[in-house]
């Protein structure tokens, strides 16, 4: 049977009317309005983590959403999973004491550039290291957003903000080439404009086991936007389709964020290794030194002084 | 007399006896003939990283085989080789207290040793020394400081003798120190030969002869050495053949050149229980493991890491029940995330806690304001050294009292205990737990560096009392029973009457919560409500007055000694000076000055009524501490009204001794020596200064 143009655009506008967000069952509409200004990008970054989880075959009670300070930080408060706003630049460590004393949780932190890089920039690098099951999802906007505009440590060199009036005078970091170099086993980058490819970006990282770096460049119209006259959100979107450039085999030293008009966004997944995983790791060496105790104990006239030791070394 | 050397002999003036008990014991017309049997104060000293501890673990273990009670305490530097280090060991027939400064032995195999503490030895006591190191002036010492090179010096010229060892040695004899020069590098020699093997290889070996010259003075039998050094160097059976030869050597050596004419002798009892033998660290660290922390974060700092390394050591241990190695040790990138791991640990379930000092408490005071806020039962072991900023890393300090109470901006619900000794220590790391699960706040469990390096044969700890308590943690079911599940989350900020809301875990269905460091509703979501906000300050606060409801007055604190009428003054302390207090309080009551003790355990929610109730109708108060400014002493007086009377402090970074305490409240209560004339009365602060 035919379908006439009129039936298809009534379904359309069906979709449109109703009154369910695609992702009211995990949004939590009794926290709207939501404190994010117009044009801002952490939304999409929300909505593709959501969309991942939908999509995930992780039971929903598993997952959990840790954040710090900072307009991104905010995110924990507006899913409905167990999810906690902790303090500046902490997201990683009280991530890691989730993380390793329940392993059955899929545990994600949701943070900004500046909560993650600079105030806590101690705890990523090591958490990396230490590859602890941790999917970092950092919403990078190139500002501090919700104390006014001042820079950051993503910040590129002569930007803008309400502290660098007249340019930043330092550079700002290499997310990617940083996530690398400290040991993440998956390192993506997209922006708010690639909706699908971060969304499976994301999906990838639930998969992995280790730590696993996704940034997400987004545009912040009001405090970042402005002073560098990059226009609206919708105007930011567009310089990301003009400027960006997928290559998942790029060189990760190559990617830094310039202002310079003619320079590229590099974006893709970059880095997927496997890594044992910190617990991993942790219970093989465990297991390993129960061997070597059990071995001791069995030859005999030792194991009553080894428990003896065990329990503070007898006298 | 010169600074900073108050001592037996180059005092003067009144001391005490060494051993009160044995007092009456002394045959006057025969001093030379009175024997002391198991009543010792040992000392060993030597350059740090040259065998000084395993030395004195030695010669404890020794002691601790025969049956003896040993109490011993390490002295060290910031330092990994080089600076002098040494350890103090008390020996008894009786369970002990604290140490004495005073020495009735002191072993040596360097100069520094004997400069340092040949002033602390008793007349009648002795000195084991090398004495090739005879001649070595005291300007060849180059790890002594500059001020104890002056002082030194100065005594010696009024002592009207050259710088040199012997000329210090020679100064001691006529005090009636017994000098016992050991030729440590000829008995070397005869084990290379005898063993044919290098002397380079046997050049430790010296600390087991020093030890067995010790013990062959002592009397006490060579097989005592032959089964520590068996303990000790446990599995290698070359090393314990060379060093039992070592010891056999040193007693032979003892016995053609000395005879058996030393006063003091050991002698091996028997002991009715089984007993450990451990640190304070290790104290702690057992209470953590018969708590069921299954999560321990760390970064290293002195004093704090000892009790970190021993759980590294024991985190494969099987559980009773059949369980794998349930604790994790984590070590972190620095204090920062340590409280924090540990903080997101407990959220999870895991009984959480971390291990720390000052400097590293400073980092850790941001965390703390989140598990307030949100209120996570977490536990904060914290080894209080000398401060402020590095301070004195591995000296003694009871300085950061008022820290914890306060620490963290604005106000918020925290339990702050204080241990006084290795019984208290491991009985209150379990308390910690129990608490922070059953208040949902962090715990504080103050201890110091004194403690932390004490070590003591003890009675095994009675692990069948200890019961843990959970607080109002919920399963599924409990949630289903009871109803809380509204839209598959429960109000994790619940009012209740008692303050305490009921808590899950993350992953438990129909049980999502919210936490943010924010102020928040019932719900745990941002709030700047005025009237919400008041509701949950007064809630969290709350928490603190059905604490000091539910905690059993004995847990608050301790009561020694006589009733307040009959007591000449109240002591007040807190934490590690216990033990020197106890046992001067002996010595005074003996003396005709009989005295009450109050030990405050529960420091915060403060115990005021109960302490206001002990110290009432007091004839003076005694404030006993490790600090400058008598922290407790201030707390007292904020929370009860009532002024201490006197402060006996210390803080030149070294725990109180027994005599000194024992010296210090006497002036309190009498006067004395220096108080602006004899009979001036007493002095308000009394400042002790023992330490080397």
């Amino acid at each position: 049977m035919a379908v006439s143009v009129r039936q298809v655009e009534d379904e359309a506008l069906h979709v449109i009317k109703t009154d369910r967000h695609p992702e009211d069952e995990i949004l939590r509409k009794d926290r709207l309005p939501h404190i994010w200004c117009p044009g801002c990008g952490i939304g999409v970054a929300v909505t593709a983590y959501i969309e991942a989880l939908k999509r995930s075959d992780i039971p929903r009670e598993q997952h959990v959403v840790v954040s710090g300070i900072g307009c991104t930080g905010r995110v924990a408060g507006y899913v409905n999973l167990d999810s906690y706003h902790t303090t500046h630049g902490r997201a990683i460590p009280f991530a890691t004491g989730l993380a390793i004393a329940n392993p059955e949780l899929e545990v994600t932190v949701f943070s900004g550039d500046g909560d993650l890089f600079a105030i806590g920039g101690n705890h990523i690098i090591h958490a990396a290291r230490r590859n602890v099951d941790l999917n970092v999802i950092c919403v990078n906007n190139f500002n501090y957003g919700m104390t006014g505009g001042q820079f950051g440590p993503t910040t590129p060199e002569e930007a803008k903000t309400t502290t660098t009036p007249y340019g930043n005078v330092e550079d700002g970091f290499n997310l990617p080439y940083l996530a690398a170099a400290s040991g993440a086993v998956y390192v993506a980058r997209w922006t708010s404009l690639h909706f699908r490819p971060l969304r499976d970006a994301i999906l990838r990282a639930f998969q992995k086991r280790g730590l696993t770096f996704i940034e997400v460049v987004s545009p912040c119209p009001t405090s970042f936007g402005r002073p560098n006259e990059l226009g609206e959100g919708l105007d930011e979107m567009e310089w990301y389709r003009l400027s960006c450039v997928i290559d998942h085999d790029a060189d990760l030293r190559e990617i830094g964020l310039s202002m310079r008009k003619d320079s590229h966004i590099v974006v893709g997944n970059f880095v997927d290794v496997e890594r044992p995983e910190f617990l991993e790791r942790y219970e093989r060496v465990i297991q390993r030194a129960q061997g070597q105790r059990s071995a001791a104990q069995e030859v005999g006239p030792e194991s009553k002084r080894d428990q003896a030791q065990a329990q503070g070394g007898a006298a | 007399m010169p600074i900073g050397m108050p001592t037996g002999w180059a005092k003067g003036g009144r001391t005490i006896p060494m051993e009160q008990e044995h007092k009456q014991e002394q045959a006057p017309e025969q001093p030379k003939a009175e024997r002391r049997i198991n009543r010792l104060s040992w000392l060993i000293g030597g350059a740090q990283g040259s065998g000084v501890d395993s030395a004195a673990n030695v010669f404890a273990r020794a002691c601790a085989h025969g049956g003896l009670y040993v109490l011993g305490q390490r002295e060290y530097y910031s330092n990994i080789m080089g600076e002098h280090s040494y350890y103090q060991v008390r020996v008894s027939d009786k369970p002990l207290k604290a140490i004495r400064h005073r020495a009735d032995l002191l072993v040596s195999f360097d100069a520094e040793t004997v400069f340092v503490h040949a002033p602390d030895v008793v007349p009648g006591g002795g000195i084991v020394y090398d004495p090739k190191l005879e001649r070595t002036p005291l300007e060849r010492v180059p790890t002594l400081s500059a001020r104890f090179r002056d002082d030194m010096q100065r005594f010696l010229e009024q002592q009207g003798v050259g710088t040199t060892l012997k000329d210090l040695l020679s100064v001691v004899e006529k005090e009636g120190v017994g000098l016992y020069p050991i030729p440590y590098d000829e008995l070397l020699q005869r084990l290379a030969e005898e063993l044919q093997q290098p002397l380079s290889k046997l050049k430790r070996a010296v600390n087991t002869l020093a030890v067995a010259a010790s013990t062959a003075l002592l009397g006490y039998g060579v097989e005592w050495v032959r089964k520590a050094l068996e303990e000790v160097f446990h599995g290698k059976a070359k090393v314990i053949e060379a060093n039992v030869r070592a010891a056999e050597l040193a007693y032979e050596y003892v016995a053609q050149t000395f005879g058996d004419g030393f006063r003091v002798r050991l002698e091996p009892v028997e002991a009715k229980e089984a007993r450990l033998f451990l640190t304070g660290t290790q104290a702690v660290a057992l209470g953590k493991i018969l708590a069921g922390c299954s999560v321990q974060t760390y970064y290293p700092i002195s004093p704090a890491t000892d009790e970190s390394v021993y759980l590294e050591s024991h985190q494969m241990l099987r559980h009773t029940d059949g369980g794998e190695g349930a604790l994790l040790v984590l070590q972190t990138e620095d204090e920062i995330a340590a409280i924090d791991v540990a903080i997101g640990a407990a959220i999870a379930g895991a009984r959480a806690a971390t291990s720390t000092s000052g400097p590293g408490f400073s980092l850790m005071v941001e965390g703390l304001g989140f598990a307030m806020i949100n209120e996570v039962p977490v536990v904060i072991t914290l080894y209080q050294r000398g401060s402020p900023s590095t301070g004195m890393p591995t000296r003694t300090e009871q300085g950061d009292l008022r820290f914890v109470l306060h620490a963290g901006h604005g106000e918020g619900p925290r339990i702050v205990l204080a241990s006084g000794d290795l019984e208290e220590a491991f009985y209150d790391e379990v308390r910690a737990f129990n608490w922070a699960e059953k208040y949902q706040l962090p715990v504080i469990h103050l201890l110091d560096k004194a403690l932390a390096s004490t070590s003591e044969t003890r009675p095994l700890y009675d692990t069948k009392g200890i019961k843990i308590e959970r607080g109002k943690l919920l399963a599924e079911d409990d949630l289903r029973e009871l109803n809380l599940s509204e839209g598959g989350a429960i109000r994790r900020f619940l009012l209740t009457d008692d303050g305490i809301s009921p808590r899950t875990l993350p992953g438990t269905e129909g049980g999502i919560f919210w936490l943010t460091s924010d102020e928040h509703d019932e719900w745990g979501h941002i709030t700047e409500d005025p009237v919400v906000r008041d509701r949950m300050m007064e809630k969290r606060m709350r928490k603190l007055e059905t604490a000091a409801r539910e905690i059993p007055r004995e847990e608050k604190l301790n009561v020694f000694g006589h009733p307040t009428e009959e007591a000449e003054a109240v002591v007040i302390s807190w934490g590690s000076p216990k033990g020197a207090i106890l046992e001067a309080m002996e010595l005074l009551g003996a003396e005709g000055f009989p005295l009450k003790f109050v030990q405050v355990r529960l420091l915060w929610p403060f115990p005021a009524p109960e302490v206001a109730e002990e110290l009432e109708g007091a004839k003076r108060v005694i404030a006993v501490e490790n600090n400058f400014s008598g922290q407790l002493a201030a707390l007292v007086r904020e929370q009860t009204g009532v002024a201490a009377d006197h402060l006996l402090v210390k803080y030149n970074g070294r725990p109180m001794t027994v005599e000194e305490v024992y010296e210090g409240l006497r002036r309190c209560l009498l006067g004395g020596e220096g108080d602006e004339g004899e009979g001036a009365g007493a002095p308000r602060k009394v400042v002790l200064t023992h330490g080397r």
